[in-house]
């Protein structure tokens, strides 16, 4: 075994100049669409819930129409032929066409981030993020565009429910994302030992990291989890080996101080939860 | 659901995992030996001491520029027509928003220099890279081994001057005549998580005999520390290494003793204003801290310079308050200093400060800022009758 090079700290590799750009106007379209999404919802207090969790529902490429979510309303499937003799609407079919105003509403969101960022210069608000905050971690962009996909194909709100669905895997990774922001920080500032972001470009933390993510991940395709508890790492991990993404160091593609403030708010809402239910 | 209900699942999973691990592999290239720095001289020999000062001015500054500071000069290739190219940043003062980085030469024929030109300018960067700059500075250059030239900019984001990057600039195209010179943004170096912030550059590239330089910079936010970050022959970002573990130290000047012990003597923002210093004897793998230098330092940078084994220069503000004494040292060692010519002596409120040394055409040459409104330069030569040693 030569450790030497599993413990090599020298960037082998990093992101082509033009691919980096790519992914500032790209990582903070999806961010900003995505946030932009969530407070709409938010303030419009309407939360599409149209049914179970199948991966193939986000696309709409399911041909069976009970998966469709044009074709879900709150769980009830009701008879076309009333529509069809003219009887009034029903009570799922309003709810039915609420739902489907909802699912324009949100492309049209997701559209306008998009356009908005795609904007020249200062008139972009990428360009003011990237001054700010720089790159979005692939983490970060991944877990924004699977709940942009969520809210696009009416499958989101399910997820986001620490109270009710605390599970081992999600405790697990939120802490060592918690515990690896901390280190970092503390890294930067120089409040540690040994170097710890260099790190970050050696293969062991690379061989490591996949190991723990292939663990986190694992539940989550066995248990028929979320689409975030399969897709969300291993998507990380592929842009990250495929186009060292965003800066080449392994640490900036799982985590940014960004994420890893939100994860506080997480960890504190979840914990809040847990205690009152346990009361 | 248990795994051994789902054993292609986790097959699968397993084999994507070490799939991508394979592929993470075989894109890392072989670890580069261990640096060592090239000769200043080349195959010069070393001048006589004391050194004697041959010729004096200012650079010319852009018209429309209030203030000038920072300036960094790179010596050319010996084909070129300009024996060095002197960078420094220009504008209505430090930190302004229409700050840029503006450079002259001095050309081989006429002896002069050139009109200046603003070769940086944050706006266009910007839009190169696509994100914001606020404000430029403290440019340093380097010519890598294809004889391109890099410049490195601090750039701040947002906050500050604490709150800069290091911007990477590299020549394009061929010509390296500063009216036909151009720069294309490659980035950010990576140096940090935190918002990739606090990283700033100052001092002067080490040259390796690989073809590659060790970039001395710092990071500046709250605790400052020194750090040395590491390029190959083309100019690509290899690593970063820590030059000391106190945290008040900025601004590393890297002096080579012998091919594997350096010195790092750095600015000290410490109470006592002493020049701080670090040293490697294992050609930068590790550092550890020495007592600070007799020499001192008002909290200013400084520049150092090693000719030859036994011959190393230094120019700093050897007081304890203020920036009005400029001065040029010698050392054989690089940790016992003589002062070798006084460059600038003014009265107190007046500053002479942030030098640049550098070894072009058979001279020593110095810059540094004059009442931050102008950048002066000085050539020092051998004595009369004896051109070398």
């Amino acid at each position: 075994m030569n450790w030497a090079f599993w413990t090599s700290t020298h960037a082998s590799a990093l992101p082509v100049p033009e691919l980096a750009r790519l992914w500032m106007w790209l990582g903070w379209s999806v961010v900003l669409a995505a946030l932009l999404l969530a407070v709409s919802n938010a303030l419009s207090g309407r939360r599409e819930n149209p049914g179970r969790p199948a991966f193939r529902s986000w696309l709409g490429t399911s041909k069976n129409r009970r998966e469709r979510f044009e074709c879900k309303a709150d769980g009830a499937q009701r008879p076309r032929h009333i529509k069809e003799i003219g009887e009034e609407a029903s009570t799922a079919q309003r709810s039915n066409r609420a739902a489907q105003q909802v699912f324009r509403g949100a492309w049209l969101v997701a559209a306008l981030a998009v356009l908005w960022c795609a904007l020249p210069g200062t008139l972009s608000p990428a360009y003011w993020l990237g001054l700010a905050f720089q790159s979005p971690s692939a983490l970060t962009v991944a877990l924004c565009l699977l709940s942009l996909i969520g809210h696009l194909t009416g499958t989101a709100g399910r997820e986001t429910t620490p109270a009710r669905r605390i599970r081992p895997h999600i405790v697990c990774a939120t802490g060592l994302g918690l515990l690896l922001g901390w280190i970092l920080l503390l890294d930067t500032l120089a409040l540690l030992p040994v170097q710890f972001y260099v790190l970050g470009w050696s293969p062991a933390a690379v061989a490591v990291t996949f190991l723990v993510c292939t663990l986190l991940t694992l539940p989550g395709w066995l248990q028929s989890g979320t689409p975030m508890e399969r897709w969300a790492l291993p998507s990380v991990l592929l842009v990250f080996v495929a186009l060292r993404l965003p800066s080449g160091n392994l640490w900036d593609a799982l985590l940014d101080p960004c994420l890893w403030i939100t994860l506080h708010g997480y960890a504190l809402r979840a914990m809040v939860r847990w205690l009152r239910s346990n009361k | 659901m248990r795994l051994r209900d789902h054993p292609y699942r986790f097959g699968l999973l397993l084999l994507a995992a070490l799939g991508l691990l394979a592929l993470d592999l075989c894109q890392r290239g072989a670890t580069p030996l261990p640096p060592q720095p090239r000769a200043v001289l080349g195959k010069e020999h070393p001048p006589a001491l004391p050194l004697q000062l041959r010729a004096q001015g200012h650079i010319p500054m852009p018209p429309d520029a209030a203030a000038a500071h920072a300036s960094a000069l790179l010596p050319m290739p010996e084909d070129s027509p300009a024996v060095l190219t002197a960078f420094w940043f220009a504008g209505d003062r430090e930190s302004a928003p229409n700050v840029q980085i503006a450079a002259a030469q001095f050309n081989r024929a006429s002896q002069r220099w050139s009109a200046p030109r603003y070769l940086v300018n944050r706006h266009a960067v910007g839009k190169e890279l696509g994100f914001g700059l606020r404000r430029l500075g403290n440019p340093v250059a380097w010519i890598d081994a294809h004889k391109r030239i890099h410049l490195f900019v601090v750039a701040t984001g947002l906050g500050g001057w604490s709150a800069g990057r290091i911007l990477h600039l590299r020549q394009k195209g061929g010509s390296q005549a500063l009216d036909a010179l151009e720069f294309e943004s490659l980035g950010v170096l990576p140096l940090s998580w935190l918002w990739n912030t606090s990283f700033l550059v100052r001092t002067a590239p080490l040259p390796l005999e690989d073809g590659g330089m060790l970039l001395p910079a710092y990071f500046e936010l709250g605790i400052k520390y020194p750090v040395a970050l590491r390029f190959d022959r083309e100019g690509r970002y290899v690593t970063m290494q820590r030059i000391s573990r106190r945290g008040h130290l900025l601004q590393p000047a890297l002096l080579p003793i012998s091919p594997t012990h350096w010195l790092a003597l750095m600015r000290n923002k410490a109470s006592e204003f002493r020049v701080a210093v670090a040293q490697t004897e294992d050609s930068g793998e590790s550092w550890n801290d020495l007592p600070n230098l007799a020499l001192h330092n008002p909290d200013s940078s400084i520049a150092a310079l090693n000719l030859n084994a036994g011959q190393s220069l230094l120019v700093l503000n050897n007081t304890p308050d203020g920036r009005h004494l400029l001065d040029l040292y010698q050392s054989a060692n690089g940790l016992d200093w003589q002062l070798a010519h006084p460059l600038r002596h003014g009265t107190p409120g007046q500053e002479f400060s942030y030098p640049a040394i550098a070894w072009a055409n058979g001279s020593v040459w110095i810059s540094y800022t004059d009442q931050r409104q102008r950048i002066a330069w000085l050539r020092f030569g051998p004595e009369d009758g004896s051109k070398s040693r």
